[in-house]
């Protein structure tokens, strides 16, 4: 009995030590910038959803979410830019890809493909972001 | 099996200091291998523990009483259930179980990243790693549970098997037991991944939100189970000291608060980081600060600096968690400082009416709040270091700074979140707060008339009103939005208005329920309480109520003997319930014990302690305290614990042609 004790802690030990001995690979550090960028993208697109809210719920005039919109929208517009000029880079563009689907495997084949294209409010034909859930420009709910 | 638990526990210092040596090694070289071999470590670590607990479980439920852990917490005629419990009743087994915690949520930890963040993970390893070798030095050098009694014969030492244990502290019988401690250790050690990622995003620089959104939900659990186990603590403090109240500020009490308001206040401001990239130092400051206090606590429990009713007096542990603090405290600010440069805001502030200022105020509060508990906590060491005595400063002193924070926290609840981002319009503020004010001052204008003249009350219950008017307001204005543009109903609306952003809702339940729990709170402005002495036939009364004692019973079993009133309980000459308040005498411990009994309403409890013999033993002296909206607080507990869990579900998505 104290035998078998021993051994399985003896394999244990081998099996944690074992890493160490085997032929090695290093890994890269992902890109700090792009992680930044898309931080900032995730960021502003946060923003706006919340604006987008906050307006919907009478919490701020009409002027003020106007004014605040188009900030975001220029600082939006800035980020993707960016992120452009990144991604054609076929190396930034793999690494963008990793960084976006990072622990995501699994819920990928559920989502489908979902692309990134603008639509249009039904009321007065602005455009908005995807995700966005009312029209920027009349307050409009967006389906 | 006494020596195999040693064994097991003396490995876990090997493999805890190859774990945290193989993970920082890993972060250096950026080896995979190496923090493979790492990664085993942990798992190995939480094996080898799971081991050592399971050995000493064994011990404890087979009595083996040459261990002097199992003598001490245990004895034959315990019942079964405290025997598996006494693993955390003592001092050194509750210590195992810090340590279990601590190797779980590593292997935890490990196991979740196995395949990501391979910048942070080395040092996020290398820094819990590092509390598991802590808790192993202590464990098996400072206070072993596998330790053996020893007897002296003539000049020496020798081994020896106790006939009986001590027993479980009577206080510690009590089903409370089996859930309190277990859900506030996990609230304490829990604080330990959020303090290792940011740590570890400090040591490699990646100092963006990354380390934030993955530690979210740990955060957020260890916060809740923090908060269920304090409320737990107060239950139990409640139905089984016997002196009518739930909460004393006690020092340990007041080590579990400590780490709850600087974690409360962490998931504020982080969504200040989210939203405008501000606060980075702060941020990281209070997830620094929450490990450390939730250090801090267990060394004040432990070390005997402050005396306490529930403090393991003198362990001698005090020095080792002196030092383990001092380093992690050193250590932190030393990385906080060397990278203040890359934390500078990205934005700045716009208007002191918005959201973020909202938010900066909540954290302003809690700070005070921290402070003010620290100090209260510490002021008797702090006397003693000056004036060479121990001064005291009790509830009142706590109360009089408390409360006042409180309410101020209570009705940022209500205001923050109706407070748009970066610039809130006096109109809007109108239009949005004309309505709860109006409703508030009403209530408060119909408490005056009906006779309430506490002024904290007033304020309690008119902030209460009002912070609970706008939550619902938020919900139904929120869902009738929704229902406009889409098929769904008002209810359907309201679901999935929710779900689609359970992070928001699941705070707006949990701000609910501390507006039920402030009530409870509030409910101690109006305690009463009576003192009687009565015999079989005796009588006495409370506001409405009269009591009857029918009957006096005493009854004894192998465990402990007891003494048992009968109390009729009348209100308008209708009897409303029976209650039978005992006093018990454990005779393993020999020590006494009293097992209040409630009758528990919405309104009030109404809560009997038998106190002892009269003096010419003929009578027993009775106490009897009515305590209003008690329940209150437990049911605000409840909530706040389904808030929690809320706002861990992970956000619904909707497909683009379905209801938006």
């Amino acid at each position: 009995m104290s035998y078998l004790a021993y051994l399985t802690g003896l394999a244990f030990l081998v099996w944690i030590v074992m890493p160490l001995f085997k032929k090695d690979s290093t890994w890269v550090s992902l890109h700090m910038e792009v992680e930044e960028l898309a931080e900032r993208k995730q960021r502003v697109y946060g923003n706006i959803a919340d604006l987008e809210f906050d307006f919907a719920m009478g919490r701020l005039s009409e002027k003020d979410f106007k004014t605040i919109r188009t900030s975001f929208l220029s600082e939006a517009g800035r980020v993707m830019e960016k992120l452009e000029n990144q991604k054609s880079s076929k190396l930034m563009d793999r690494i963008q890809n990793d960084i976006e689907h990072l622990g995501k495997k699994k819920k990928k084949n559920k989502k489908g493909s979902k692309t990134q294209t603008a639509i249009f409010c039904t009321e007065c034909g602005a455009e908005n972001l995807s995700e966005a859930k009312f029209c920027m420009k009349c307050g409009k709910g967006l389906s | 099996m006494a020596d195999l638990g040693n064994i097991l526990l003396f490995f876990l210092f090997p493999v805890s200091v190859f774990t945290a040596l193989t993970a920082l090694a890993a972060g250096v070289t950026k080896r995979r291998g190496l923090l493979e071999a790492a990664r085993r470590g942990a798992y190995a670590a939480f094996a080898v523990t799971t081991l050592a607990v399971l050995a000493l479980e064994y011990l404890l439920v087979t009595s083996d009483f040459s261990i002097e852990y199992v003598a001490s917490n245990t004895n034959f005629a315990l019942p079964m259930f405290y025997k598996i419990v006494a693993l955390w009743a003592g001092h050194n087994g509750s210590l195992l179980l810090w340590t279990w915690i601590v190797t779980i949520f590593t292997a935890i930890v490990a196991y979740q990243h196995r395949h990501k963040n391979n910048d942070l993970m080395p040092y996020v390893l290398f820094a819990m790693a590092s509390n598991m070798i802590f808790f192993s030095i202590l464990s098996v050098f400072i206070s072993n549970p596998f330790q053996t009694l020893y007897q002296e014969f003539g000049n020496t030492l020798q081994e020896f098997t106790a006939r009986d244990g001590h027993g479980l502290n009577p206080l510690l019988q009590h089903p409370a037991m089996i859930i309190h401690p277990p859900v506030l250790f996990i609230g304490y050690v829990g604080s330990v991944v959020p303090f290792a990622f940011a740590i570890a995003a400090l040591i490699t620089g990646k100092l963006g939100a990354g380390w934030i959104h993955t530690t979210r939900r740990w955060a957020l659990t260890t916060w809740g189970f923090l908060a269920v186990g304090i409320v737990l603590g107060g239950k139990w403090a409640y139905v089984e000291l016997g002196w009518g109240g739930y909460w004393a500020w006690d020092p340990v009490e007041n080590a579990s608060l400590l780490p709850w308001l600087t974690s409360t206040a962490y998931l504020h401001s982080v969504m200040i980081q989210e939203r405008k990239g501000m606060l980075k130092v702060w941020n990281m400051a209070l997830v620094i600060a929450t490990y450390l206090l939730a250090i801090f606590g267990t060394f004040l429990t432990r070390s005997g600096i402050v005396s306490s009713v529930h403090a393991f007096a003198n362990s001698g542990l005090g020095p080792a968690f002196a030092i383990f603090l001092g380093m992690g405290l050193i250590f932190s600010v030393t990385l906080l400082l060397y990278r203040r440069k890359d934390l500078k805001p990205d934005e700045e502030m716009e208007s002191l009416v918005s959201r973020e200022s909202g938010f900066l105020f909540n954290n302003l509060l809690f700070l005070l709040a921290t402070i003010a508990v620290l100090w209260g906590t510490m002021f008797p060491v702090i006397s003693e270091l000056f004036t060479g005595d121990q001064i005291t400063v009790g509830p009142p002193w706590f109360n009089n700074i408390m409360i006042p924070i409180g309410l101020a926290l209570l009705l940022l609840t209500g205001v923050g979140p109706l407070l748009a981002w970066r610039h809130t319009s006096v109109e809007t503020l109108k239009r949005s707060f004309g309505w709860p004010i109006l409703g508030s001052v009403i209530l408060v204008v119909v408490l005056l008339a009906l006779g309430v003249r506490d002024g904290w009350a007033l304020g309690s219950f008119a902030i209460s009103f009002f912070v609970m008017w706008t939550i619902v307001v938020e919900f139904v204005k929120g869902a009738n939005i929704r229902r406009k543009n889409s098929s769904e109903n008002f209810f359907q609306a309201m679901y999935m208005l929710s779900r689609k952003n359970t992070r928001r809702y699941g705070g707006y339940l949990i701000h609910a329920a501390m507006v039920v729990m402030f009530i409870g709170f509030t409910g101690n402005a109006f305690n009463s309480e009576t003192r009687a002495e009565v015999g079989e036939g005796d009588s006495f009364d409370l506001g409405p109520y009269t009591f009857n004692a029918i009957k006096i019973t005493e009854d004894q079993n192998e465990n402990y003997s007891s003494q048992t009133l009968e109390l009729e309980m009348y209100r308008n000459d209708r009897l409303i319930d029976v209650i039978n308040p005992e006093k018990r005498f454990y005779f393993a411990s020999d020590q006494p014990s009293t097992e209040v009994d409630i009758y528990s309403t919405f309104r009030e409890d109404i809560y009997a302690v038998l106190s002892g013999m009269s003096n010419d033993g003929t009578k027993v002296i009775v106490q009897v305290y009515r305590n209003p909206f008690v329940s209150m607080v437990w049911i605000g507990a409840f909530i706040l614990g389904i808030g929690t869990l809320f706002a861990m579900l992970p956000n619904l998505r909707e497909s683009k042609g379905g209801a938006q």
